[in-house]
């Protein structure tokens, strides 16, 4: 790509410099004049199984083929001489993908942005140091933590194995599915703080998800962030597993304390690469990665960036994600537009197929949206709705996560289950029409999910 | 409903099991959390094989029982999670065991058919006249050669006895030196007692698995970072690829069984009692942080007093020193650290410090709340009497013991039931040829079991550490996964890892000595106490003055003269005492480089090195400040 190194002084960063550290990419990427043709872009994820329609891209994201390769030279770099590769490549690379991470988020200081495995780790460095807190009698014990009831299974379980066994309590957010409108999910977020400070209880923490995962909705944290601020909740920590490159990620916009997002869900990376941005104050200087290795003490970027011997590449690539989204016209805000109109656009038209309707107004969804499936299906439970996903896998080719949700009382014939199609780069209308008309197969051949077990 | 959440992975296919696990409010998210099923498999699989023993669950009740799990503290939800606790998977566990009996079943098959097939040829080429004796060199022509020789056909069969297979670098004369005690038993392996392979690796294959290692550079640190060679790294991205091409796919029907594959061969090669006893994490690291957190809860929720102790030798690795600091003092645990004296004479001197660590611990009716002992400890490096110590610690009331034996797979004998500690962990990226990173922590099946988590939480929180270990969240398990090859890797070798530790701890040692007497210096320790890696003490006129100087050296050694090799700077002892440390003809020994051999290091590798070393005495002042800054890790 010859064409990538003209577009690319901005991005070539070379420390902390102020000319440069004042670019925030995202906001005004620098195009390349040929942009990715239609024939690399298919090269570039031939690697894919072929012939399968790929509407999942939330749950393991995809990493092209550029990318791949540079995944690899940075493995046998290190496999070549590795002691030479720890002293005098490892930690400069790192830093450069933290600076890359920084300019794209909007953060004050490269100090901010870790690099860690993926969400479920940051969210446990942001637990354990809750869970300390609770331990060392800085928070009582009875102290709330509040989390959405929608917030990642994992996450709920690090929240009961550190917030809660050190003696903090939690309050879930109810939320409303299908949704219809922001204010339905702020009424119930204030309604959770009211409740999480009865009895003269402090609110500690809030997990808030930017984009929950399923049933997939897109959450207004900035707004849930500042009501945090007026209610004194102490940290707040939003969990944006599937942030970057699939919604507006803006550090100082959106004002958390603590805020995590997967780079391979969203933006390209192989598995697994995830940024923890920790809000510069006093208060935070006490966050570790609970693998301790001897940077322990030297701040969190850097017991992050060495946790053992142990493969770095995928937070290596990070300058070379960039290199791949630029490509694209308007860089990764551009293909994060793209993407959102363009699965908005395929879920209108499933569930004009089907009969059904989505999950949430478009203005609430990101690059997934969630689509009502027909009830005589007949999806009753989340075993069957896994049932369902794995039998679209095997007999139609079709990956797509099903959702299941309990029918509220005497609604008739009513839609339980909701398919969360995805949309990234790589997707063609096609994928949507098969997966369109699996369903409608599958209801003209009078098939219940009840078959399935 | 919702069971899918709290974990496992069956495959979508298995329908004959019954859904138990309920739940009435939390959600599915992400595709991470499916599963819908309890594991067990009805119980006529087991059945159907009477004459297997059975394998219990290490952890768990029975997969039969079904455990009810309310949601802790979850308050203003209601929600109750019926799973079984069934970390062992005894049931998916007698499937790979099936699996991998019909497998050999059919290599023994094949072997035999081929067996009889050469067996023809040889007559029928006997009876031509062609063929009177196979001389014993011919016999290490390679098989992708004989094509291109079809008029002589050798029989290639494995003899581990004969001389024919040695290889030239490696010879048997140190075999005698070695400590069989100290090295914890005999030398005989679970896994390479039965090499698969009719012929053992040539050097030239040698030589191309490691060829992607930089030309030029006499590599004599593999203790540091470890190697991995290209058929092992070829498998390694076969799994990487196979997750892009259809991740959904891969998690649901290749991750689990994959990882439990790796977990059954470790379990053969350190002779565990049972899978569920064996956990992959990214190194040993990683363990420390998963034992020293049990223990910090242990403080933290009063199950022990303030100021109880922590055991451990002061020249533990950095990193667990580190742990210990984050996990057990922040928590109000008190440690001891043993002194250990280096140079070393025998293993007497480390039982009889350790035996006063234990008293210094124990001292005011303070409990030792665990031990941590080095299998081998890093540097410097010495190879630890464990199975005595961890006696000791069981004679002495040590409620618990971790053996942190990062060096040990591949260098050292390891057998877990032997040694007794109720944690063990070993790096496999080191000397066992895996790529970075994977290791594995065994951990003894007792009531501690429940209470072990890995500190990353997932939807698999509560299902024992090795299930919580095989999912933390989407990323590249592939280091995992490729155990087997690294198992197929070694067994071509003579003698398989058994072999290779042999010779390894024989070339180490022999190279060790040549530079010795080179230098006019001595060794660290006496050769029984090492094992692939030996400290071979540095000309006091290097003069080394502190850690500084030998990080400065190590940097200087391999900017200017392309040798890899970690240096250790050992202060001199109190002034005056006749022991005060080894000296040369020139003073005491301040510096020893760690020496190491692995499979693809040749002479010239350590003799580049003692050349080195020459010349810098030669020249006399060392021009120190010229030398380049490093910082990190010794």
């Amino acid at each position: 790509m010859s064409s990538c190194h003209h577009n690319h002084h901005n991005m070539d960063i070379n420390g902390c410099d102020a000319k440069i550290s004042d670019t925030h990419l995202p906001k005004k990427p620098k195009l390349s004049p040929t942009l990715i043709s239609d024939t690399e872009l298919e090269s570039e994820f031939s690697h894919h199984v072929q012939n399968i329609a790929r509407i999942n891209n939330g749950s393991f994201g995809c990493c092209p083929k550029s990318v791949m390769s540079a995944q690899q030279k940075w493995q046998l770099e290190f496999l070549k001489q590795p002691d030479d590769f720890y002293f005098n490549r490892l930690k400069e690379g790192i830093l450069q993908s933290r600076l890359v991470i920084k300019d794209l988020v909007n953060a004050d200081h490269v100090d901010e942005i870790s690099i860690v495995d993926n969400a479920t780790t940051a969210a446990a460095i942001v637990l354990q140091s809750v869970a300390w807190d609770f331990i060392q009698g800085k928070f009582n014990k009875g102290d709330a933590a509040v989390m959405l009831h929608y917030a990642y299974g994992a996450v709920k379980k690090s929240v009961e194995a550190y917030v809660t066994r050190a003696g903090g309590y939690v309050i879930e957010v109810e939320l409303p599915f299908p949704v219809n409108s922001v204010s339905e999910i702020i009424s119930e977020f204030r309604r959770a703080l009211e409740r999480g400070k009865v009895n003269g209880r402090k609110v500690r923490l809030a997990v808030i998800d930017h984009v929950t995962s399923m049933p997939s909705v897109v959450i207004p944290v900035k707004e849930l962030v500042k009501i945090c601020r007026e209610e004194g909740v102490d940290k707040v920590f939003v969990d944006a597993a599937h942030g970057i490159g699939c919604v507006d990620v803006d550090m100082k916009e959106i004002g958390a304390d603590f805020y995590t997002s997967n780079l391979h869900k969203w933006f390209f990376c192989p598995p697994a690469a995830a940024f923890l941005y920790c809000r510069k104050s006093s208060e935070i200087d006490d966050l570790h990665h609970p693998v301790v290795s001897h940077e322990y003490g030297n701040g969190l970027a850097i017991e992050s960036a060495w946790i053992g011997t142990r493969d770095y590449s995928a937070q290596l690539v990070v300058p070379k994600v960039l290199e791949f989204v630029n490509r694209f016209e308007g860089g990764i805000e551009g293909i994060k537009k793209r993407n959102h109109k363009a699965v908005v656009e395929m879920g209108e038209m499933l569930a004009k197929a089907w009969g059904t309707h989505l999950g949430s107004p478009p203005e609430m969804c990101s690059s997934m949206i969630m689509v009502g499936l027909p009830a005589s299906l007949g999806i009753s439970s989340d075993s069957v709705a896994l049932k369902l996903r794995t039998h679209l896998r095997n007999n139609f080719s079709v990956e797509v996560p099903i959702y299941y949700r309990a029918p509220g009382d005497g609604v008739v014939n009513p839609v339980t289950g909701y398919a969360r199609i995805s949309h990234q780069v790589y997707n063609k209308p096609d994928d949507y029409y098969r997966f369109r008309d699996a369903i409608n197969q599958l209801v003209n051949d009078k098939f219940t999910c009840e078959l399935l077990s | 409903m919702l069971g899918g959440l709290y974990g496992y992975l069956p495959p979508p296919s298995d329908e004959d099991k019954p859904t138990n696990t309920t739940t009435t409010v939390w959600s599915i998210f992400a595709p991470p959390q499916t599963i819908l099923k309890p594991q067990s498999k009805p119980k006529t699989t087991q059945n159907s094989l009477p004459t297997r023993p059975h394998s219990s669950p290490a952890i768990a009740p029975s997969p039969d029982d079904v455990v009810a799990l309310p949601q802790p503290a979850l308050v203003d939800v209601t929600s109750t999670v019926i799973e079984e606790h069934d970390p062992a998977r005894p049931n998916d566990y007698e499937d790979y065991r099936r699996e991998k009996k019909k497998k050999e079943v059919d290599v023994e098959i094949n072997r035999e058919l081929e067996r009889r097939r050469q067996e023809e040829e040889e007559r029928e080429m006997r009876e031509k006249g062609n063929l009177v004796s196979t001389p014993v060199s011919a016999q290490r022509v390679t098989r992708h050669q004989l094509p291109q020789h079809p008029k002589i056909k050798i029989i290639l069969s494995f003899n581990p006895a004969s001389p024919a297979f040695t290889l030239p670098l490696h010879s048997h004369s140190d075999t005698s030196a070695m400590d069989q005690e100290a090295r914890n038993g005999e030398l005989t392996h679970h896994v390479s007692k039965k090499p698969k392979l009719t012929r053992c690796i040539s050097e030239a294959e040698i030589r191309d698995e490691f060829s992607h290692h930089q030309h030029g550079v006499a590599r004599i640190n593999n203790g540091s970072f470890g190697s991995c060679p290209k058929s092992v790294l070829a498998d390694q991205q076969k799994w990487q690829l196979k997750f892009l091409q259809q991740p959904d796919d891969f998690y649901f029907n290749s991750l689990r069984k994959g990882i439990l594959e790796s977990r059954a061969a470790v379990k053969d090669l350190i002779n565990a009692d049972d899978v569920g006893e064996i956990s992959l994490v990214d190194n040993a690291t990683t363990a420390a942080a998963i034992v020293l957190q049990q223990i910090g809860r242990g403080f933290t929720e009063g199950r022990f007093h303030r100021n109880d102790t922590v055991l451990m030798l002061h020249c533990a690795f950095q990193a667990v020193k580190k742990s210990i600091q984050a996990y057990v003092t922040r928590a109000g645990g008190s440690v001891v650290e043993v002194q250990l004296p280096f140079p070393l004479a025998s293993e007497e001197e480390i039982i009889n410090e350790f035996k006063k660590g234990i008293e210094k611990g124990k001292k005011d009716g303070k409990m030792i709340r665990l031990a941590i002992i080095d299998h081998i400890t890093s540097m410097p490096c010495v190879v630890i009497p464990v199975r005595k110590l961890v006696k000791i610690c069981r004679d002495e009331g040590v409620d618990q013991v971790f053996v942190d034996a990062a060096h040990a797979m591949g260098s050292i004998k390891i057998d877990v039931k032997e040694i007794g500690a109720d944690f063990y962990v070993s790096n496999l990226h080191k000397w066992f040829f895996c790529p970075p990173s994977v290791a594995f922590l065994y951990c003894r099946k007792s009531i501690l079991s429940s209470d072990m988590h890995h500190p990353v939480v997932s939807h698999e929180f509560g299902n024992g550490l090795p299930i919580e270990s095989a999912w933390i969240g989407t990323r590249d398990y592939s280091a995992q996964l490729v155990i087997p090859s690294a198992v197929t890797f070694v067994s071509r070798f003579e003698g398989g890892i058994d072999g290779i530790m042999q010779r390894n701890h024989e070339q180490a040692l022999k190279m060790a000595r040549m530079l010795a007497n080179a230098w006019g210096t001595s060794l660290g320790s006496p050769p029984e106490i090492c094992a692939a890696m030996v400290m071979v003490g540095l000309p006091s006129r290097l003069r080394v003055m502190g850690e500084d100087d030998a990080l400065r050296l190590r940097g200087h050694l391999r900017v200017r003269f392309g040798v890899e090799v970690p240096i250790h700077y050992q202060a001199p002892k109190d002034d005056g005492q006749p022991q005060a440390g080894a000296r040369d003809k020139d003073g005491i020994i301040t510096g020893y480089a760690r020496i190491s051999h692995q499979v693809y290091n040749t002479l010239e590798d350590y003799e580049k090195f003692r050349d080195a070393v020459i010349l810098l005495v030669e020249e006399g002042q060392l021009d120190v400040d010229s030398w380049e800054e490093f910082n990190g890790i010794a």
